[in-house]
Order: structure tokens, then C-alpha cells, then sequence
């Protein structure tokens, strides 16, 4: 008797399964969002995700893409190469169209040949390895952020031309985003054949407990300029205690440092801070509106690479718009060719796969908001 | 450089020992544990940041309704002890109980669960970024002349630590408690046959570790002023270094290990090149085991066939 | 009902720890705090269900009585053997479906199809053999003899030599065709998986069977990976590849365990811990750093060598720091041009076959003199010295033949993944590698296989519950320990004892033999 009961169950339970797999094929474009959504650079993942939501959540509103709704795939790579190809494997077992993502360059490395290989258009909104587009072996991947080397150059050129110092201190924190920058901006400070010179090159742990050390032999070093290749916390603990010792010395940074979170992380000691990102195009209605949105449904600021993201998502939905199909050539052909107004500019993309038209300045802290600074680049 | 700078080995040593005296507090937590069921708590790193979270959050809800600045902190420091207690106490029946008669290596992977659990649980409940910390501490007017050596929070901690490990000291060595919990570290069975009750000794141990750690969380919150769910991870492994440096199981091991590996980092930091001051302290732990085996104030175990 | 009041309190007790962080939320944004009631309540009733389950498994566990519980009316009321069927009925029947139900409650019905679409193979399998495992379970309480008679089939297919084999057979009929029915990413996440057997079962030689706990066992896959990364960047070509770095960085890995042990020799338990947990955060750091300085190594070598090296070994190597090294091939098969999917399907071949080779050397190891010696240190030092066995020759091997796997399976990671960077190699993963172990079980092949699939596998399959997904994996990892502390599938104490003569005198029995 029992096992009749059982039998009952088993087939019910079989027959669900079964129906709600009929169910799921639909017709959709799929958005793969791979990215840090779990561990510690989960800040830098999560914003992009968020970001992918709400582009798409306005898309699908209007009824979606030439009357295709647009499905998010969201995978997790907490940043580590490994995680990044499974995520990669996985996306593409899933058969999407196009990925909006892989927030580290180091998972991004690691996935993107996979991409290659099944001709699947990439755009990442964080990650900024040069060879990412340089080396020319990955024809189908874009990205909204500047490389290291842009930045590295932008930062050395402002740090010699503008700020004019004499001692530069150099410190990173050891990641392949900070490190990066850090060794670019070491590099074309030597090469401007200026009297500038470079009395400290070091790195921190993130996350560490104190930074008084090495502030203390910064300090000790005579520096009148401070560059940092990294993220906002570990910027925010250093201004913070720059501050405490009333130290006057120049802190110069990147797109991570360049975030509302900063500004709040430091207060007051973040005034006067350097950092170098894509134009601010906050007065945009667009801008305001992609705020507001994720104010909306997130009840928090938007974090970290999430206008990068919105920008990537907006030129990856506007590609789609224009070629009305999913062919990966033809995507690639309207990202390199048509102009797409975003959330950090009217921006395209080169042969290379970085953007053309959102122009990289630097930014000051000016009573707890980023000001551009006016700074025009001798060639 | 042939005359040594003072100023600048002062302020490298100040800045190692307020350090140390972080990885002290949260040491002492790991040392006691492990003194009395030898098990390495991999997640009171984890108690620590809900110490810290703790103090932000009664912050957040009492600055709302207007409290002053320091009564912030005090309370907010006293409810963080509380909680973190009590979270302690909680971990220790779900995850380490149950496993009391386990082999020795279960309840580390324990350890390692409950740890990924806690960091989750408050990224899901709270947030994934980095949160501020409000500067609660007031400038303290008689440090204004050595300011550039010693900050008000530097100050406060290595006061408040200090004076929270005396107390720590006092109530080890001569409260009912405290002497029932040095009989347990001693001899767990023996001590039972006495007629000591050693899960209520172990549930206090946890509470004690805990609140602790809450102090510790609290104080380099109050330091930072940032938090995020992540903190505890590697100020946990930190801690737990300079527990093993002191003398795993001894209590000044605990606090003398916690301030050696603060001032070993700052001065490696200071002297060398701080790319490599996880290095220099590790370096410095191996070479310590190397010639006592026991740590510095550990005492040698002979073992008794 | 004294286990109502109890549970109820409990769930008070909960739902006041976790007022703070659970219910009050200060926003990021303006400092404005938000107060979230429901979820006060959804844990109080969670807590106060779960409560429940929670004293009644841990009685079954024999960790708690009845009594002690407060759930003598249970146990009472299940002592009746038509209740016991009722109440496992009902158990399977939730424990079945709560998984199910927790899908759909987290992801929404769309949430829980995409999660059954990844899980094809595995969860709608593990599933539809739970919904059978009740009627089995249901058929062997009522008669007894169905249930009895196939695990009796089992036991004597297990004892028996041909059954055996039939056994290994019939799984690699099932194992190597795998790769070619399912997915890249069901068959890359696999191959993980194999390489964490790998590393689980080089890591049970040094913490299961000799009882060294080492927590830095990542810094010996690290040197493994690098060595396959950095060799290819400079000596790379089509004759020297992934088949000529696989022994070399086992060797370089053996050689890095040797020197790990040579100062650890004196150490003792939790000390020895924390000198490999900070052996494993230096290599870290020197990786990170980007340069290794050679001049030590080659002051060594006579000048005629370091002269034919290649000019990055001159001096220093470039060890890529956080930028990670990139563009390492997959293995070469007879110089054959594979596309992407054959090449990851090659990866798990050689996965497999280096796993194959890896249970086989275990297990001989296991019972050779060494692994003899490895198991008489670890269960007492001093009686180990005392019986003439060199302690340092023991402790020697166990680390170097452990670290050897470790480096093994680096090379294959680097050639997986063909990129690598010092993020893979943290001491979360010294963590998770001792938690495969572990949770699997100490010193049990087969629960070291488990245990790696299930702590790889498990992160992949709840991909679905995205941000839930590592706190489901950090308390399921507590809940295995506490409901089975022993491990998944723990060795069993392999008991060989002398036959003990009683009546047959000495020259009958040594006829028989």
C-alpha cells in the first residue's frame, strides 16, 4: 500500500519536472553578466550586475528588443581566473548572445579565449589590463574603462605638467588593477625626461588593519605627491590618516578611487584628492535617471564601475537595436562603428575594442564633490 | 644611514604597538579557545567584524535619535560586546558542541563553515560596500603636541587594550571563574572530577573571547573608520599568528605575540618595503618556532607516555 | 510540550541576536535607517521549525538523549513501528522537496527552472533517486528483505575480486564517455573536480595518514601551476610542453615540500599548522611581488650553465605579480590541432587518468612500509621512535610525496584555465583543500573523492541561487560536520590482527594455510 502511495509521488514529482522543463524555452536575447558577485571585490562586481539590471529592465519595459525581451544570465567569478572560465563555460552552455562583463582583467583573461573560440562579443566595464586590447588576439572583446596605460599616462602626464611635483611616491595595492596603474604611471614619469623624480615605489595590503607605516615613510621620503594605484577603501584609510598627521602632500588616483563611496569613506580628508575617470556627465537627464532608478530599486548609491556598466550595457543594447540580430560580427561591426549616447558619453569603439569618445580627465575633490580640474596635455 | 632617525623609529613603533594591540585583543580570544579545547575558532575573526557591525549599526540608530558623540561610542561599544557574547555562545552550541567528542579536525572545518556562514550572512542582511565608520573619538587636547606620533584613536586603543587585558589578567587569576577555567585548560577531566562543570566553562570562554574581540572591532573601527563584511578574514589570521607567536593556550603569549607581529609589520613596513610585510612577519613567526617550538611564552609540553 | 516552550524560546533567542544585522539596516546612502519586521518574523519561524529538526537529528546522532532534547514524546511516540514508517515517510518526503521549495522561494519559479536546467544530470537525478530511495527505504522498513537483499548484493559485489573490477568497469563505461553528452561547463567543472581529488588525496598523504596538519598546502599547487606558466613562457614550443612541465613541476613541488619540512621536523601539531599557513602566505607574497631573485640557486651552478640559460634567468624572474601570466596551451595530444571543446574534453581525460594514477599510488602507498610508518607516527610519535622507525625520514616522505600531487595538479590547473594569477592561490584554498579532506573523510580515498565533489561541485550547482549561494555553502559545511563528524565516508580502521590459534594445534593450521 505504502509503495503505491510512493509510486504516486515519484510520478507527480516526474510529471512537474518534466512540464516545467517544456516551459522554459522562450524566446529571448540572452545577456550573460559574469562578474565578482560573491567575496572580497564583490563591491566592484555587484554595482555592474546591478547596473545590467536596470538597462535592461527599461529595455524590457518598452517591450524589449525588436519585440525580443532581453534575459539576464548572471554567474558568479569572485574574481579568480578559475571561477572565470567556469563562468565562461557555463554562459556559453547557457548559449547567450552577448556578455556585458568579468569585472577583474585576471578572470577576464582566463574566459575570454573561450569567448573567442564560440565568437561571443564581450564588454567589460572594469577591466583594464593594456594586452586585453592590445594584443590583438581578441578581436571580439570591448571595454568602457580606459587600460592602465591610458591612465598610467593621463596620471604621469598630470603629475609632471600640471601638478608640476619634484618627489613623486608611487603605491599600489598589489592587485592587478592598482599594480598596474602604479607601474604605468612609474614608467611614463621616467620617460618624461623631467627632473621629476620617483623617491618611493610600494605596495599595501588591502584590507590591512593600519597604514600609519607607510604614510610615515612617505612622509620620511620628502614626497610632495602621492600616487595610488588602487581602490577606494584603502585611498579613504590613507587620505585619512594624511590628515590626522596634517600632512599637505598631493594625493593623485584612478577610475577606482574616482566613486561617491570615497567620498563618503573620507569625509573631509578626501578634499583635494586627485582622481582620473571618464568625463562626469552627471547632469545628464539619462545619468540622473540611471541613479535614480537604482536608487529606487536598490535603496543604496550605485557603487563602484556602474556607470561603465550602464554605458556597456547601453552600447551593447543599441548594437543589438541596429543590426536586429545576434550575430557576433555584426554586433562587433555597429559597437566599432555606430556612436551611442550613454552614461559617460557619446562613445564608440576603435579596432581594438577601447572606446572612442569618452574623453579621460582628472577630477578633484572640491567640499565633498568631484570637480573637473581644467588640464590641457602637452603633447 | 649611520645616526638612527628616533623621531621616525618612535612613530613606527607607536603605530606598531596600537596595531598590536588589535591583533592582541582578538588573539587572546583564539588563545583561550584553544587552551581549553585546542581548537583553532577560524570564526572569531568573523565575531570581530560583527563587533564592528554591531557598533555601527546602534551608532547609526542612536545618532538618529540625537545622542552625543562619546555616549555613542561607550554604548555602542557595550551593546557590541553584548552581541558579540552572545553570538560567541550561539556559535559554539551549533558548531562546536555537537562536535565535542569528534576528531580533532572536525570542528576546524566547522570553523571554516561557520566562518564563510557569518561573512555571507551579514553581506546579504547588510551590504557588500564599504560602510563609514563615524569618528566618535574625541581630539584629546594634551596630544596636540605629539600628534604627528601618536592619534587620539591610537591613543584610546592602546589605553583601552591595556587596560582591558589587566582586567582580563585579574579575573584569570583570581576569580572562581577564571581559576576554574585555568583548571580546565590544565587538565579537562581532572578538572571535571573536581566538580567543574566544563561546558559552562567553555560557553564562558566563548563569551569572554567574543566580547573581546567586540572591543577590538569596535576600537579599529573607530580607527579606520571603515567597515565592510570582509575585515575580520585577515585580521582573523593575523590574530591568530600572533597567538601561535606568544604560545598558543598562554594569555600574556597572547598579547606579547600580538604586539611583536604589530611591530615587526610597522617596522618592516617602515625599514624594508611594506610589499613585503606579510612576509617579514611570517618569516619572523618561522624563525621564532624554529628555535621555540612553543612560541615565545608558551610553556614546552613534555609528552608524557 | 516542554520541547514547544523550548523551541519557542530558542527562536526568541535568534531573533534577538540577529535583530541588529538582520532587521535594522543602515543605509549606505544618507545614513538613514531602515527597519526590516519580516524578517525578524521569517527567522523566528525558521528557527523555531529548524529547532526542532535540529534536537531530533542530534538525538538520532546519539550526541544528545530524548530527555535532554526535551523530545521524549517523540521518541516515545516512534517507538511504535508504524509511526516510524509514517515519520520517515514524512522526513524523506520534506527533506526531498526542501530543497525544491527553498529554490522556488529564492529564485522564483524562473530562478528554479534555470537552476534545474544547469543541474540536469545532477539534480533532477539525485531527485528522482531520493523519490525512489523512499519507496526503497518504505519497502525495506515494512519487509525488510527488499532493502536487505540489495545492500547484501552490494556488500558481496564489494568483497568479492570480480565484483570488483566489474564495478570499476562498469564506471568507467559510465565515466569516459561522459564528456561527449554533456556540456563544456559540466565538463570543465568536472575536470575541477578531479583535480581536487588530486589535491585532496595528496594533501590526505601528509594531514590523514601522517597526521601533520598543514595549512599552506596551496604554496605546493602554486609552484606546480607557476612552473607550467613560466617554463612555457620561455622555453615553450611544440616538442616542450604540457607533458614535459607535468613531472617537473611534481619535482619542483616535491623539492618546495622538502625544504617546507626541514625546519618543521621539531614542531608539533597546531604550531606545525601555522608555520605551513605561513610558508603558504610567503609564496603568496613573492608571487604578488612579480620577481623571484636566482642569484642564490645560480651562485650554485657552474658559470657554463647559467650561461646557456635564457636571459630572464640570468637573474631575476619575472613572475608576473597580480597581472598573472597568461596564454598557457592546453595539453598536446601527438602534436593533433584541437579545437576548444576537444581540448577542455582533453583536460578531462588527462584529469581522470592523472586521478586514476593518483588513487592507485595511494592506496599502495597506504599499505607499503612507508605508509606503514606515516600511520605509526600518527597515531604516537614517541611510540613510532620508540618501534625504530627514522621520524625524519617519515615526515620527509609524507611531505615530499604530498606536495608532489599538489604540483601535479598545479600543472593541470595552469593548463585548464590558461591563465594564472596569485588570486588561485589563497589561503582560502589551503582551507577548502583541508575541508575536502575532512568532510570527506580523514584518510578514506573515497571520501576524499566525495568530499572534493561535493565542496567543488556544490558552489557550481547552487550558481543559481547567485547571491545565496556561499552562505548556503558555509552552513552546509558546518551541518556536514556536525551530522557526520567523522566525514562523509570514513576509512574504515583496517583491523589486522594476528589469527588468534585456539583449538587446531600449530602444524594443522600451517597445512591449512
Amino acid at each position: 500500500m505504502y509503495g503505491k502511495t510512493w509510486l504516486g509521488i515519484v510520478a507527480v514529482a516526474v510529471l512537474t519536472f518534466s512540464s516545467m522543463h517544456g516551459a522554459f524555452a522562450a524566446e529571448t536575447i540572452r545577456l550573460g553578466v559574469p562578474g565578482a558577485h560573491s567575496g572580497d571585490l564583490a563591491g566592484y562586481g555587484v554595482p555592474a550586475y546591478n547596473a545590467a539590471q536596470l538597462v535592461v529592465d527599461e529595455v524590457n519595459a518598452k517591450g524589449g528588443i525588436n519585440g525580443k525581451k532581453i534575459e539576464i544570465i548572471a554567474q558568479d567569478d569572485q574574481c579568480k581566473p578559475e571561477l572565470g572560465t567556469n563562468a565562461a563555460t557555463k554562459l556559453l552552455a547557457d548559449n547567450v548572445d552577448v556578455v556585458m562583463g568579468h569585472t577583474c582583467s585576471g578572470a577576464t583573461k582566463a574566459a575570454l579565449p573561450l569567448y573567442t573560440d564560440k565568437k561571443i562579443v564581450v564588454v567589460s566595464p572594469s577591466a583594464t589590463s593594456p594586452e586585453l586590447t592590445q594584443s590583438g588576439s581578441f578581436p571580439l572583446f570591448f571595454r568602457t574603462t580606459p587600460s592602465d596605460d591610458a591612465q598610467g599616462k593621463l596620471g604621469a602626464d598630470f603629475v609632471v605638467q600640471h601638478l608640476k611635483a619634484k618627489k613623486v611616491a608611487i603605491l599600489h595595492d598589489k592587485g592587478d588593477y592598482g599594480k598596474g596603474y602604479a607601474q604605468f604611471v612609474k614608467e611614463f614619469i621616467e620617460k618624461s625626461g623631467t627632473d621629476t623624480k620617483i623617491v618611493f615605489f610600494d605596495g599595501l595590503t588591502p584590507g590591512g588593519v593600519d597604514y600609519t607605516p607607510i604614510i610615515q615613510k612617505i612622509a620620511r621620503s620628502g614626497a610632495d605627491t602621492i600616487v595610488f594605484g588602487g581602490y577606494y577603501p584603502e585611498a579613504s584609510k590613507l587620505v585619512t590618516i594624511m590628515q590626522s598627521r596634517k600632512m599637505k602632500v598631493n594625493f593623485v588616483s584612478e577610475d577606482g578611487v574616482k566613486t561617491e563611496a570615497f567620498l563618503k569613506l573620507a569625509g573631509k580628508a578626501g578634499e583635494g584628492v586627485y582622481a582620473s575617470s571618464s568625463r562626469d556627465y552627471s547632469d545628464l537627464p539619462m545619468t540622473k535617471a540611471a541613479v535614480a532608478a537604482h536608487e529606487k530599486k536598490f535603496s543604496s548609491a550605485p557603487g563602484q564601475f556602474f556607470m561603465q556598466a550602464y554605458a556597456a550595457t547601453q552600447a551593447i543594447v543599441n548594437a543589438l537595436e541596429k543590426t536586429g540580430s545576434t550575430d557576433s560580427q555584426a554586433i562587433a561591426k555597429a559597437l566599432r562603428t555606430e556612436y551611442v549616447d550613454t552614461t559617460i558619453g557619446k562613445i564608440r569603439f576603435d579596432e581594438k575594442g577601447d572606446t572612442v569618445g569618452a574623453e579621460f580627465v582628472m577630477f578633484q575633490v572640491v567640499n565633498g564633490k568631484f570637480v573637473e580640474v581644467p588640464f590641457k596635455r602637452a603633447q | 644611514m649611520a645616526d638612527i632617525d628616533w623621531h621616525y623609529f618612535l612613530e613606527l613603533l607607536v603605530s606598531g604597538v596600537t596595531k598590536g594591540c588589535i591583533y592582541a585583543l582578538i588573539a587572546l580570544g583564539y588563545t583561550m579557545v584553544y587552551g581549553i579545547i585546542e581548537l583553532i575558532n577560524f570564526a572569531h575573526g568573523e565575531v570581530y567584524m560583527l563587533g564592528a557591525f554591531t557598533g555601527l549599526i546602534v551608532a547609526g540608530v542612536l545618532g538618529v535619535m540625537g545622542f552625543p558623540e562619546t555616549g555613542i561610542l561607550l554604548i555602542g561599544g557595550v551593546v557590541a560586546v553584548i552581541y558579540c557574547s552572545a553570538y560567541g555562545f550561539t556559535v559554539e552550541k551549533i558548531a562546536y558542541k555537537p562536535l565535542r567528542n569528534a576528531t580533532r579536525l572536525s570542528p576546524l572545518i566547522s570553523a571554516i563553515g561557520m566562518s564563510i556562514f557569518l561573512q555571507n550572512y551579514v553581506r546579504i542582511a547588510q551590504t557588500q560596500d564599504f560602510l563609514r565608520y563615524p569618528n566618535l573619538i574625541p581630539d584629546f587636547a594634551f596630544l596636540e603636541p605629539i600628534s604627528d606620533i601618536l592619534r587620539p584613536s591610537g591613543f584610546v586603543i592602546i589605553v583601552t587594550s591595556s587596560l582591558v587585558m589587566a582586567v582580563l589578567t585579574l579575573f584569570i587569576k583570581y576569580t572562581r571563574l577564571g581559576k576554574a577555567m585555568r583548571a580546565t585548560a590544565q587538565n579537562r577531566k581532572m578538572a571535571m572530577l573536581l566538580g567543574i562543570d566544563s561546558d559552562r566553562i567553555i560557553s564562558a570562554t566563548f563569551i569572554i573571547g567574543s566580547a573581546l574581540a567586540a572591543v577590538g572591532g569596535v576600537l579599529i573601527a573607530s580607527h579606520t573608520q571603515q567597515i565592510n563584511f570582509n575585515i575580520g578574514f585577515l585580521a582573523g589570521i593575523k590574530a591568530f599568528t600572533a597567538a601561535v607567536l606568544g604560545g598558543i593556550g598562554s594569555i600574556p603569549g597572547a598579547m606579547l605575540g600580538g604586539i611583536v607581529l604589530g611591530c615587526c609589520e610597522s617596522f618592516a613596513a617602515g625599514y624594508l618595503s611594506s610589499d613585503y610585510e606579510d612576509m617579514f612577519a611570517f618569516a619572523i613567526l618561522i624563525l621564532i618556532l624554529i628555535f621555540r617550538p612553543s612560541g615565545l611564552l608558551g610553556k614546552a609540553k613534555v609528552q608524557k607516555v | 510540550m516542554r520541547g514547544v516552550v523550548r523551541s519557542f524560546l530558542v527562536s526568541l533567542w535568534f531573533m534577538a541576536l540577529t535583530f541588529p544585522i538582520v532587521v535594522i539596516k543602515v543605509s549606505s546612502l544618507d545614513g538613514s535607517i531602515g527597519w526590516r519586521w519580516e524578517n525578524a518574523v521569517g527567522i523566528g519561524i525558521g528557527v523555531f521549525v529548524v529547532s526542532f529538526i535540529w534536537r531530533a537529528l542530534l538525538v538520532r546522532r546519539g550526541a544528545m538523549t530524548p530527555r535532554e532534547a526535551d523530545l521524549e514524546w517523540l521518541f516515545t511516540w516512534l517507538e511504535v513501528e508504524r509511526n516510524q514508517r509514517i515519520a520517515k515517510a514524512v522526513g524523506l518526503f520534506i527533506g526531498c522537496n526542501v530543497p525544491v521549495l527553498f529554490l522556488v522561494s529564492v529564485g522564483g519559479w524562473k530562478g528554479f527552472l534555470t537552476s534545474l536546467h544547469a543541474l540536469e544530470v545532477g539534480t533532477v537525478a539525485a531527485l528522482v533517486l531520493a523519490h525512489f530511495g523512499m519507496i526503497l527505504g518504505g519497502g525495506a522498513l515494512r519487509g525488510k528483505q527488499r532493502g536487505a537483499v540489495a545492500v547484501q548484493w552490494v556488500r558481496q559485489t564489494a568483497a568479492s575480486p570480480l565484483g570488483r573490477k566489474g564495478a570499476v568497469v562498469a564506471l568507467m563505461a559510465f565515466v569516459l564517455p561522459l564528456p561527449f553528452f554533456m556540456d563544456m561547463y559540466q565538463v570543465n567543472i568536472i575536470s575541477s573536480a578531479l583535480i581536487w581529488i588530486m589535491l585532496g588525496l595528496g594533501l590526505n598523504i601528509v594531514v590523514g595518514q601522517a597526521g601533520l596538519l598543514v595549512l599552506g598546502y596551496v604554496a605546493f599547487y602554486a609552484v606546480g601551476a607557476y612552473t607550467y606558466a613560466i617554463g612555457n613562457l620561455h622555453f615553450g614550443n611544440e616538442y616542450i610542453g604540457f607533458w614535459t612541465f607535468l613531472p617537473i613541476g611534481g619535482l619542483l613541488a616535491m623539492l618546495a615540500g622538502v625544504l617546507l619540512s626541514f625546519p618543521v621536523l621539531r614542531l608539533r601539531g597546531d604550531y606545525l599548522a601555522i608555520v605551513t599557513l605561513g610558508f603558504g602566505e610567503i609564496v603568496r607574497v613573492v608571487l604578488e611581488g612579480g620577481s623571484l631573485s636566482l642569484n642564490p640557486i645560480l651562485s650554485l651552478l657552474p658559470t657554463s650553465v647559467v650561461q646557456a640559460l635564457p636571459a630572464s634567468f640570468q637573474n631575476t624572474l619575472d613572475l608576473g605579480g597580480p597581472a598573472g601570466i597568461g596564454g598557457i596551451p592546453y595539453p598536446g595530444f601527438f602534436g593533433m590541432k584541437l579545437s576548444m571543446d576537444d581540448s577542455i574534453r582533453l583536460v578531462y581525460f588527462v584529469a581522470l587518468g592523472l586521478t586514476i594514477i593518483t588513487i592507485i599510488a595511494v592506496s599502495r602507498l597506504r599499505d607499503s612500509r612507508l605508509g606503514r610508518s606515516w600511520a605509526a607516527l600518527r597515531e604516537d610519535e614517541i611510540a613510532c621512535e620508540a618501534m625504530g622507525i627514522n621520524k625524519v625520514t617519515a615526515k620527509l616522505s609524507a611531505f615530499a610525496l604530498g606536495a608532489c600531487w599538489a604540483g601535479f595538479g598545479g600543472v593541470l590547473f595552469a593548463a585548464k584555465t590558461s591563465f594564472i594569477n596569485p588570486s588561485s592561490f589563497t589561503f582560502m584554498e589551503s582551507a577548502l583543500i583541508l575541508s575536502v579532506v575532512v568532510l570527506g573523510g580523514l584518510d578514506s580515498i573515497i571520501g576524499v573523492a566525495l568530499g572534493a565533489c561535493v565542496l567543488i561541485l556544490l558552489p557550481e550547482y547552487l550558481r543559481s541561487l547567485n547571491e545565496y549561494r556561499m552562505l548556503i555553502f558555509g552552513a552546509s559545511m558546518v551541518l556536514m560536520m556536525v551530522f557526520r563528524p567523522q566525514g562523509l565516508l570514513p576509512a574504515k580502521a583496517i583491523k589486522r590482527t594476528m589469527p588468534v590459534v585456539t583449538e587446531p594445534p600449530m602444524n594443522e593450521k600451517a597445512g591449512a594455510a
